[in-house]
């Protein structure tokens, strides 16, 4: 049949058609050609720089080229590299890269600015990238913020150094295939010095403040950047954290139940005034270490014996109940004080007439096996005080019978204590001292030596808030 | 017309009169009864032709022929000598002198219709469909369902409008029903036809019946825009085959189309194929791929005389890449084919944004011929598939797109610092010689994430796909009786179930090996707070996942009534209808009200209307047509933000729709004419949009009672109970001044305003939602297409069967859509409440006045031949339009970005504005070919 035929022929032709005919297809292979251009624009600058027509520089030969508050117009066939050291993934850096010298062993870096958001999936954290210098400027992005940077242009206002723009950018930054690990510098909150601008640094032995408990990185009544303090553990020493409202983390909560270490980039306030550590993420905040170093809290904790000696009588040696009051050497014995309301123990030697003093203030017994989890603090003071060998000793007992002081067995222990360096008449915190271990009961004894003769070791101390506490 | 010969002067009559009844009739006497009757067939086949309108001339009586071709008037013809008007769409109306006389039979046989060629291949260009279901454009084109129409107004608002996005009486299309064997294809999302699911088979879709505006469809109540049904039974294509190619640079490039219908077969049996497919890389817009093939079966088996079965399956997968609305400075730029969704990779063009349609259809009708009087049909539809439209994510990356603001020189010129005329002057020469996606650093991104050296990283771009898939069931039956001569009665029941499947699908990683993480970057909420920080692969589901059930239920019954001097109908329908979403995942920004099922919403309509005609005289007709209907709001304006949770438009309820249209006809031999008043009112609708709004001054939060200062955010905003008037005048008018040559003018003259003043509010994963305002829209116009269009044109045909024509159309009166938060307090108070302290409010008059675009002119030519070679024809016919390459926008749209007074004024007080509108541009001069075949 004829109609037959035709219809074959018609289906077979559309059928063919259909094959043959492609519009684009849904397939995104990476083409094989990907990232030629970028390869050809490094080849070519590495090999002018095997002959000689570019040099490469450090970066901190580059850096000697800066001139603060000018913005330098680099004119010379010279190129710089490193390795990306920051990264905007999280949005805490916006158009800006640092490159330091090194991935492990930093000793220079250099801002970079550039017309473009999310770098981080170009220029990404450890990529070795290389910058044809000649006809961009070095100074800074606002003028005396002692953050050496290049970029691509100048405010002829206040030289502030502008971004390299997207058209400069494929001819003067050029990445190669290496991506090293970046290790960070490891430091205590005081050895942060502006040598550590740009560098990714870990901070050790840090802790957020208690106050900043449940509270987010960024404040939402900051419209651009907020500030939050770190605290060294080691040192008494803080440091300023500064992220951006942009941040993609700036809502989540600053983790206050812990302490660790913290990395990022050294970077310069807005202003310049002040060093401060930017995050890259919240995943370099490691607190993983469940056991603050705060200094203490009374509030925290209820007191299992307390003792505030507010009932002293001025002047008079001191006869608490239960308190064992004795004199090793010498007769001057520890006395009640009290001063403008407040009471305390002091032991001075000052005109006791003896050579040599030793006075022991010993608690009453606490018993170590009503309850789980004690610790011991007080307060001590000194004034007068001008010899390291006019000595106050802590120690505990738990084998003291009451009345003979030198026949039990005196454990001593390691806190901090009032010394040569504190100001008169300052109580200082102990640490908070665990004393979970023992169990019967324990007596804890100040120890004071000195002399009533030698005015190097007449100095006074005080005791003040003694107390056995356990957690809320 | 080739018989005009036999009308030419009465004295010729008789003779002719004869002669034509010597071949082609039989007189029979029989006593006492008058009958007229007859058949009609094909001129070269002589395959009966039916629903051939039959009429005498000069009175109002008219039949139409049944399957076999047959007719017999009902009515009492006049005796003596009268002419016998014979007419089809498609095919060249004839005329028959015939003598009546009283007592006797007359029985015509075997008068013929010729195809009309032009008609025919007016058919064949289909209007692009790309127009018709472009998305993208933002404009609706209701085009297709007066594609049909032997009306010159209507078919000119089809052919001729189209482009310009003209819409009839300012309505869209969801206002009109587009039925296939009487079961309804307009979606339940947003009550518009998918023009996609059946494009591209134009040879199996001819056989069409509109009933426009409110006018009783014989299938269901219909819309205030009319009702279109295509009759796909095999039984009722004429045998034969086409073959068909078409080139053209308007959508796709290329086009063939290959049929086959066998026609009545022995035992009862007909089948219908037809298959074909177009395509092409690029098409009037840049990088605008076309990919689309279509297959459509229908087989019927004729068990009886009462009892016929019909099976058809339709399946047109197709992807289309759509093209971008631009700022005037961008195509000031570039130029109104620029389109910024493409870029180049691996030396092609790749269209981020490509739409992919696949809905297959199945259906099988029972046709019951109860008796000859009355009938009933029956018909199960069953729709699947899925529709996709893809786009960049770019949770990690900046925005890729290359005309984003920030890249344009109006960017650099109105910095806050003084214009920066070098880095503008940079981006210029940019975006001039680029201005595309960046696909290499886009693959780049993603692989430097990949580099596990300091931590691998999830992939910082994606392509995705918005993705919904619906599966529907319809049931209905259709009950026809004719109760006796005067009175025709229809009623019908229709029960349809929806399940929609909707949410994100990764469709390709581009270049990354990590995944892509399920997390919204902008604000860092879950989108699947069951699995937080999940990655997604290829093919996983991204973004949002969720379900929407909707169940209709809905009964019509109408009577016509058909009388010497008057026509007239009533019609009065009821249909009930639930929604309900289901959340599959929690979104943490809305815990609580994300998962799940939410409220069952269930909405009831009622629709009322009624019209008649009333016959003067035979030329001189009066009609009216009066409706009122309530409906429910489509799920697209039910739900304020669909995707993220369940909530529903506040104090939501059915929209209510007033329409009716008075007109005066005229029918001469020469002139036919057509003058229409019509007048609607659309009250209580919601219109949902989503958009980046910048400078939220005002927005006080009830809930939480927290006070924010977000002053920009991702916002949907709902508008709820808009009144629109739409009413106006339209003319049309035809004129056969010699019988080659055919004039034509058309008019339409409307205004289409917001009536009131609606509420308005906000919401917004960032602060919830916003406190009430009105939004002072009273009096705007309504944007989309002009409010007025006219015509004038000219058909030559010549009697060698070639043919061309030519028309001029004018369209003025075409508006920008207004932004309606910014006609709210929100524009003119500060944050404290108190209006800006530079508030001027001449200068905000000035900022706020609607944008009227330019009137224009386009000018369209059309041409064709057909041969005739043996059993063969060959058709040829051709069209270019915007012959002239005139520069038109077609709509736009205020960017929503500039939400209040000071920031508009700084926006607009900028050498170029950042924030302008965009728009859309009409095609510049393009052509369409179109050869076949037939057999």
């Amino acid at each position: 049949m004829k109609t037959t035929k035709f219809l074959k022929i018609a289906l077979g032709l559309i059928v063919t058609f259909a094959m043959v005919s492609c519009v684009q297809d849904d397939d995104y292979t990476i083409p094989s050609s990907l990232g030629n251009e970028e390869n050809t624009g490094l080849n070519n600058l590495l090999n002018q720089i095997s002959t000689g027509t570019v040099e490469l520089k450090t970066i901190t030969e580059v850096r000697e080229l800066a001139v603060q508050y000018e913005a330098i117009s680099i004119e010379s066939e010279i190129a710089v590299k490193g390795y990306v050291s920051s990264s905007d993934q999280t949005g805490n850096f916006y158009k800006e890269f640092f490159i330091q010298d090194d991935p492990s062993n930093p000793t220079a870096t250099l801002k970079i600015v550039l017309n473009q958001v999310d770098t981080y999936n170009q220029f990404n954290q450890g990529r070795e990238v290389y910058i044809y210098l000649k006809g961009l400027y070095i100074g800074e992005t606002n003028t005396g913020d002692d953050v050496t940077t290049i970029g691509g242009k100048f405010d002829t206002f206040d030289n502030d150094i502008l971004a390299i723009t997207s058209n400069q950018l494929g001819n003067h930054v050029f990445r190669s295939t290496t991506t090293e690990e970046i290790e960070p510098v490891e430091l205590n909150l005081s050895e942060i010095s502006e040598f550590h601008i740009g560098m990714f640094v870990k901070l050790v032995d840090v802790q957020f403040p208690r106050s900043l408990s449940g509270l987010p990185y960024v404040d939402p009544t900051d419209d651009f950047d907020s500030q939050r303090m770190i605290e060294s553990c080691a040192e008494d020493n803080e440091f300023m954290m500064e992220s951006s409202s942009f941040a993609n983390f700036s809502q989540m909560t600053i983790p206050t139940d812990g302490k660790g270490t913290i990395s990022g980039i050294i970077n310069k306030t807005y202003d310049g005034y002040d060093l401060v550590i930017n995050l890259i993420s919240t995943d370099d905040v490691i607190m993983d270490d469940p056991m603050r170093c705060d200094p203490f809290n009374i509030d925290d904790y209820t007191a299992v014996f307390t003792e505030d000696f507010n009932d002293a009588v001025d002047n008079t040696n001191l006869n608490l109940p239960g308190w064992t009051n004795f004199a090793e050497e010498g007769s001057e014995l520890w006395t009640e004080q009290a001063f403008g309301g407040n009471g305390y123990a002091e032991f001075s030697s000052y005109l006791s007439g003896d050579a040599v003093n030793v006075g022991w203030l010993v608690s009453p017994g606490i018993d170590m096996d009503a309850q789980e989890g004690e610790y011991l603090f007080f307060r001590t003071a000194q004034h007068h005080l001008d010899s390291v060998d006019n000595t106050l000793e802590v120690y505990v007992s738990s084998d003291f019978d009451g009345s003979n002081v030198l026949s039990a067995t005196w454990v001593p222990i390691t806190t901090n204590l009032a010394d040569i360096n504190n100001d008169w008449y300052d109580f200082i915190d102990s640490d908070l001292i665990d004393v979970s271990g023992y169990t019967g009961t324990l007596h804890v004894a100040f120890k004071v030596s000195g002399s009533g003769t030698n005015t190097q070791l007449d100095g006074a101390y005080h005791v003040e808030d003694f107390n056995i506490l356990i957690e809320n | 017309m080739q018989n005009e010969l036999l009308t030419t002067n009465s004295s010729m009559k008789k003779s002719l009169f004869i002669f034509l009844f010597g071949i082609f009739s039989t007189v029979s006497v029989f006593a006492q009864e008058t009958v007229v009757k007859g058949s009609v067939t094909e001129t070269i086949s002589f395959e009966p032709i039916p629903n051939v309108t039959v009429t005498i001339e000069g009175t109002v009586i008219s039949v139409e022929t049944n399957a076999s071709g047959e007719f017999q008037f009902l009515e009492q013809v006049p005796l003596g000598e009268q002419v016998l008007n014979i007419s089809k769409p498609g095919y060249t109306s004839k005329r028959y002198p015939i003598v009546v006389n009283e007592g006797q039979t007359l029985n015509i046989t075997d008068m013929t219709l010729t195809k009309d060629v032009s008609e025919v291949d007016l058919f064949t260009i289909s209007l692009t469909d790309d127009e018709l279901d472009s998305d993208d454009s933002g404009l609706d084109n209701i085009s297709g369902l007066l594609q049909s129409s032997l009306d010159v107004f209507q078919r000119t608002a089809a052919f001729e409008f189209s482009s310009s996005f003209f819409k009839v009486r300012g309505l869209n299309s969801e206002n009109g029903s587009v039925l296939i064997n009487g079961i309804e294809m307009n979606k339940l999302y947003d009550g518009r036809p998918q023009w996609s699911d059946w494009g591209g088979l134009n040879d199996v879709l001819r056989n069409q019946e509109l009933t426009t505006g409110l006018k009783p469809s014989a299938y269901n109540f219909g819309g205030i825009l009319g009702t279109t049904n295509m009759i796909v039974r095999a039984s009722k294509y004429r045998e034969g085959g086409r073959i068909t190619y078409s080139s053209s640079n308007r959508s796709y490039t290329n086009r063939v189309m290959g049929s086959y219908s066998s026609g009545l077969l022995d035992g009862g049996w007909a089948y219908t194929i037809m298959a074909g497919r177009r395509w092409g890389n690029e098409g009037f817009q840049d990088a605008t791929l076309y990919d689309a093939n279509s297959f459509f079966a229908s087989i019927e088996k004729i068990i009886n005389e009462k009892h016929s079965l019909n099976f058809t399956s339709i399946y047109t997968p197709n992807r289309r890449g759509k093209s971008s609305p631009n700022t005037q400075e961008v195509y000031d730029l570039k130029d109104i084919k620029y389109n910024e969704y493409w870029g180049w990779l691996d030396g092609e063009k790749k269209n981020s944004r490509i739409k992919e349609v696949e809905e297959p259809i199945l259906m099988l009708n029972h046709y019951w011929d109860i008796s000859s009087k009355t009938s009933l049909n029956t018909n199960i539809g069953y729709q699947f598939g899925k529709i996709g439209n893809s786009r960049l994510d770019y949770g990690g990356g900046g925005n890729p797109s290359p005309a984003y603001y920030q890249l344009l020189p109006s960017y650099s010129l109105s910095d806050p610092d003084g214009p920066d005329y070098a880095q503008a002057y940079e981006d210029e020469q940019n975006f001039i010689n680029g201005g595309q996606i960046d696909w290499e650093r886009i693959l780049d991104a993603n692989i430097t994430n990949n580099d596990p050296t300091n931590g691998e990283k999830p992939g910082a771009y994606v392509l995705y796909e918005d993705r919904s898939d619906d599966t529907q069931l319809t049931v209905n039956s259709i009950f026809n009786t004719e109760i006796n001569e005067n009175i025709l009665v229809n009623a019908g029941v229709t029960y349809k179930n929806l399940k929609s499947e909707n949410f994100g699908e990764i469709i390709d990683l581009l270049g990354s090996t990590v995944g892509y993480l399920n997390v919204d970057s902008f604000d860092g909420f879950q989108y699947d707070n069951q699995n937080p920080d999940r990655v997604v692969f290829e093919g996983d589901k991204f973004r949002y996942n969720y379900n929407i059930l909707s169940d209709v239920v809905s009964g019509y019954a109408q009577a016509q009534f058909k009388y010497n001097k008057v026509d007239f109908y009533v019609s009065g329908s009821v249909t009930n209808t639930t929604y309900q979403r289901d959340g599959l995942w929690e979104n943490e920004a809305y815990l609580g009200n994300s998962l799940g099922k939410g409220e069952k919403l269930n909405f009831t309509g009622i629709g009322a209307k009624g019209g008649l005609t009333y016959k003067i005289t035979g030329k001189h007709l009066i009609d009216v047509n009066a409706g009122y209907i309530t409906q429910a709001p489509s799920i697209r304006n039910t739900y304020s933000n669909s995707r993220e949770n369940n909530s529903i438009v506040e104090g939501i309820s059915e929209e209510k729709i007033t329409s009716g249209d008075i007109s005066y006809i005229f029918r001469s031999p020469i002139v036919k004419a057509k003058l229409t008043g019509f007048y609607s009112k659309i009250e209580d609708a919601n219109e949902i949009s989503f958009y980046y709004a910048d400078g939220l001054t005002n927005i006080n939060v009830e809930t939480g009672g927290v006070s924010i200062n977000e002053t920009t955010a991702f916002v949907q905003e709902v508008l709820k109970g808009v009144d629109k008037k739409h009413f106006g005048a339209e003319l049309g008018i035809e004129a056969q001044v010699t019988p080659t040559i055919k004039l034509k003018g058309v008019a339409s003259v409307g205004q289409y305003t917001y009536d009131n003043n609606p509420e308005l509010y906000l919401t917004s994963s960032g602060f919830g939602r916003t406190q009430t305002f009105t939004s002072n829209l009273k009096d705007y116009k309504v944007a989309g297409g002009p409010q007025q269009a006219y015509s004038v044109g000219f058909e030559y045909r010549d009697p060698d069967y070639w043919w061309f024509g030519a028309t001029a159309n004018f369209f003025s009166n075409t508006y920008v859509d207004v932004s309606p938060l910014n006609r709210t307090e929100n524009f003119y108070l500060d944050s404290d409440g108190l209006p800006f302290n530079n508030y001027d409010e001449d200068v905000a008059n000035q900022l706020l006045k609607q944008e009227e675009f330019d009137d224009y002119m386009v000018v369209n030519l059309t041409g064709g031949k057909s041969w005739k070679i043996g059993d063969y024809y060959i058709g040829f016919f051709a069209s270019v339009n915007n012959l002239l390459d005139k520069v038109y926008k077609t709509g736009g749209f205020e960017q929503g970005r500039n939400a209040n007074y000071e920031q508009l004024l700084e926006d607009s007080n900028n050498p170029k504005r950042v924030f302008g509108s965009k728009y859309w541009y009409g095609r510049g001069t393009t052509y369409f070919l179109n050869v076949n075949f037939r057999f």
